[in-house]
């Protein structure tokens, strides 16, 4: 078989400027005409580093997916079939984000993105490593505080009672207090669907019943509820089965009723976990 | 504790006294000396960030500072997060985008590098702000003097050789020069640079260290200068091929 030559550069992330200990974060690679790039997408620094800039890693995962995939623009940049594409983008990473200069490997595929997942797995995460995120929402928030180490923050309580304006007591899997103005507490509660509606229904009723309790004693606070999509019970259900499906679908409306914050997709977790982040830097601020 | 260095700190210094309250501080900046393949950078980059500034370009202000006997040329330009981490400084749709919406701004860079023999001018001497919604332009270290390369010699042989012919001053790519589109704007630029007062190019010039540039150096910049800028508007006219955006004059 015919060997194929790439150039392939990788992207590293300096998490201190002072000591320069880049970690491997991504991979690019050119050849036959192509360009492709791969970027660990939940990535965290090694060792422990609680003020991590996700928002900035964001935003640097933005930029190479835009200038690797984007269209090209024939003024701003070179062509990217061409090697001055990449030492383009090499000149283009500056400070905490930087790439290695073009590197030489020397395969027998054609197929790039083969080489990309192979230097991917080589150089920065191997696929064992690779978990999938959870796809329902209240998992996803929970993989979000661990990756992001906010589950161990002090200023996030998990499981604690808040007593009430009113002399009530109500227990509440998070919060936290919101403290630049505000003084406005922030309460989280899952609603998870762990396969069995009449489980779920439970944690619903539960989570109605405290945000009444919390409105009736005019706390400032935000609810906020991370609500899984509960599966469509099958046609054979019992009548009971199919009446606590509809009380859950009506019970989304009755939260929405009470200013409860509904998070129902595993992308809206993730802007919650950053949102939540951000009030707790700013606290430590 | 955050581990990226600071980009201002306050120094824990009596205060200087007076009546708006002078502090100390140590600022974060990036700098460049003089170095054997580029023995004008200091001095290029003062005088062309001087010009640009005056004629309105966004541009960082060049601090010089001798630093272990060498003169530096220092400025900050490094946008950062709260943080401290550096950010993207605009991708190539961003930039095209914000030229497109602001072609005058597109003409003065390329009006301006025609003036300071800079042919130093591609994406990453860009830097495109999100917060400002702003482009300041970077890196003037090879205009004028400009440095030694395979067909060019620097010097005051640099500032004659460009005078002579405009194409000399592009053995390297500059990648903008399709970017002039417009003759009215050329012109707006051109009327704008041939205003440049004369006392305010001698004294950007005079005022640099007296180890940065011999006599006949800053004579021949500032003679430079001033007749080019009388007559940019006719050598862009008469190098039409290089500018291939724009159309003959009428």
């Amino acid at each position: 078989m015919k060997e194929v030559d790439y150039l392939y550069q990788i992207i590293r992330y300096v998490p201190d400027l002072e000591r320069m200990e880049p970690q491997n974060i991504g991979i690019i690679v050119q050849g036959g005409g192509q360009i492709v790039s791969k970027i660990w997408k939940y990535f965290r620094p090694l060792g422990d580093k609680p003020d991590f800039d996700y928002s900035n890693f964001r935003k640097w995962r933005d930029f190479f997916d835009q200038e690797i995939n984007g269209k090209q623009i024939s003024m701003f940049q070179p062509p990217k079939s061409n090697p001055e594409f990449l030492e383009y983008l090499q000149s283009r990473c500056k400070s905490n984000y930087i790439l290695t200069r073009p590197l030489c490997i020397v395969t027998q595929t054609r197929v790039i993105e083969e080489v990309c997942d192979y230097l991917y797995s080589r150089l920065v995460r191997s696929p064992d490593a690779d978990r999938e995120p959870a796809l329902q929402p209240v998992r996803r928030f929970r993989e979000q505080l661990q990756a992001r180490k906010l589950d161990k923050h002090p200023k996030l309580k998990k499981d604690e009672y808040l007593h009430l304006p009113n002399g009530d007591a109500e227990l509440f899997h998070w919060q936290y207090e919101k403290n630049h103005g505000s003084d406005q507490r922030v309460i989280i509660e899952p609603i998870q669907w762990m396969e069995k509606i009449r489980l779920t229904q439970i944690e619903l009723d539960h989570v109605i019943s405290a945000a009444k309790k919390v409105r009736r004693a005019n706390l400032n606070a935000l609810m906020v509820v991370l609500m899984d999509e509960v599966s469509a019970p099958t046609r054979n259900v019992k009548a009971s089965t199919l009446q606590l499906y509809e009380n859950y679908t009506h019970g989304k409306q009755a939260l929405k009723d009470l200013d409860a914050e509904i998070i129902s997709t595993a992308s809206e977790s993730e802007q919650l976990v950053e949102r939540i982040e951000n009030d707790l830097m700013e606290l430590r601020a | 504790m955050k581990n990226i260095p600071p980009v201002i700190v306050e120094l824990a210094s009596d205060e200087l006294g007076g009546a708006s309250g002078a502090k100390l501080f140590t600022v974060l900046a990036v700098g460049k000396a003089n170095t054997p393949r580029y023995p004008y950078c200091v001095a290029n980059e003062k005088i062309a960030t001087d010009i640009g500034r005056v004629l309105g370009l966004r541009i960082p202000e060049a601090l010089l500072y001798r630093l272990r006997g060498e003169w530096h040329v220092f400025s900050c330009f490094v946008e950062r997060t709260e943080s401290g981490e550096g950010v993207p400084e605009g991708t190539a749709a961003e930039l095209n985008r914000y030229f497109l919406e602001r072609p005058n701004e597109l003409h003065g860079m390329i009006c301006f590098d025609l003036l300071v023999g800079n042919n130093d001018r591609k994406t990453d001497n860009l830097i495109f702000s999100q917060a400002d919604t702003a482009v300041t332009l970077i890196d003037h270290a090879n205009a004028l003097f400009y440095r030694k390369t395979e067909t060019a010699s620097p010097g005051i042989a640099r500032l004659e050789s460009i005078e002579d012919n405009l194409s000399a001053m592009f053995d390297k790519k500059h990648w903008f020069l399709a970017g002039l589109t417009s003759w009215d704007l050329v012109d707006n630029w051109c009327a704008r640079i041939s205003e440049l007062p004369s006392y305010y190019v001698e004294s950007v010039v005079e005022n640099l260290p007296s180890e940065l540039l011999t006599d006949a150096e800053r004579r021949a910049v500032i003679d430079f200068i001033e007749k080019r800028k009388k007559v940019l508007g006719e050598i862009i006219s008469e190098n039409l091929p290089l500018f291939p955006g724009l159309m003959k004059p009428d």
